[in-house]
């Protein structure tokens, strides 16, 4: 079966394993995934500032 | 059954207020989205056409913009996935050669603009998205970096537990993506 790229969900379909966690485990879950968005950005931003000059 | 309510329009929580779209502080919201005036008329045009086509129903259209002349590049306005566009060859295709895209996209349920959102702005490239809600509210998003689908159902998750509602649970999700990702986004608004 050919995987469908979906573009647009207005509404949000929450995950069983998110609405199974406890509220400290998923805040435990947000920071490590905060601090992993943070140094990719940083990278990002490195990258651009690179091809800027 | 989905169809017979499209075709009807019967779904009372995504009637548009054909009223107000038609209004001058409508358009004039448009006005406010780029420096270019032809841009704008085909955002409003194609905003006014889509919320009138699936007002009452759970169903998008979308269109694609070149946003330098304002032409419509492509648009789909025959979807019959609920809440959803799907990307085809022939989409995927005419957009990969073009560069300088906006694209505009109905919400039914009025929600801010979502994690796909970003996420299909980021990975075809376009400028940025225009979300043209049923309730009137127009939201501008742009994003250079892919936002973690995990992060983003945890957020809403967490946010709703907290007694916020489903459209403020995805508000200040986006809020707080914008902390640590290259995102934008804003809701259109007149002042005064």
């Amino acid at each position: 079966m050919a995987e469908k790229e979906y573009f647009i969900d207005d509404r949000v379909i929450i995950p069983d394993w998110v609405k199974n966690m406890t509220s400290e485990e998923r805040w435990a879950e947000i920071r490590r995934l905060e601090a992993e968005a943070r140094e990719e950005k940083r990278r990002i931003l490195e990258s651009m500032k690179k091809d800027n000059t | 059954m989905a169809l017979e309510l499209q075709r009807y329009g019967r779904n009372k929580s995504t009637l548009v207020n054909k009223a107000y779209i038609e209004s001058g502080e409508y358009r004039r919201k448009f006005d406010k989205i780029t420096d270019i005036t032809r841009v704008n008329k085909a955002l409003y045009d194609c905003a006014k056409m889509a919320l009138i086509h699936r007002s009452g129903t759970v169903y998008e259209d979308m269109y694609w913009i070149d946003s330098k002349t304002g032409d419509i590049i492509l648009s789909v306005t025959d979807s019959i996935d609920e809440r959803a566009i799907i990307y085809t060859d022939k989409i995927k295709k005419t957009i990969s050669k073009i560069e300088n895209i906006i694209t505009i996209h109905t919400h039914p349920s009025s929600m801010p603009p979502s994690i796909n959102d970003f996420n299909s702005c980021y990975k075809n490239g376009y400028r940025f998205g225009v979300v043209a809600c049923h309730n009137g509210k127009i939201f501008i998003y742009s994003s250079q970096q892919e936002i973690s689908q995990a992060l983003y159902d945890l957020y809403v998750e967490a946010f709703s537990e907290d007694g916020f509602d489903e459209f403020n649970a995805q508000l200040k999700t986006l809020e707080k993506l914008r902390e640590n990702y290259l995102i934008k986004f804003e809701e259109v608004v007149i002042n005064g």
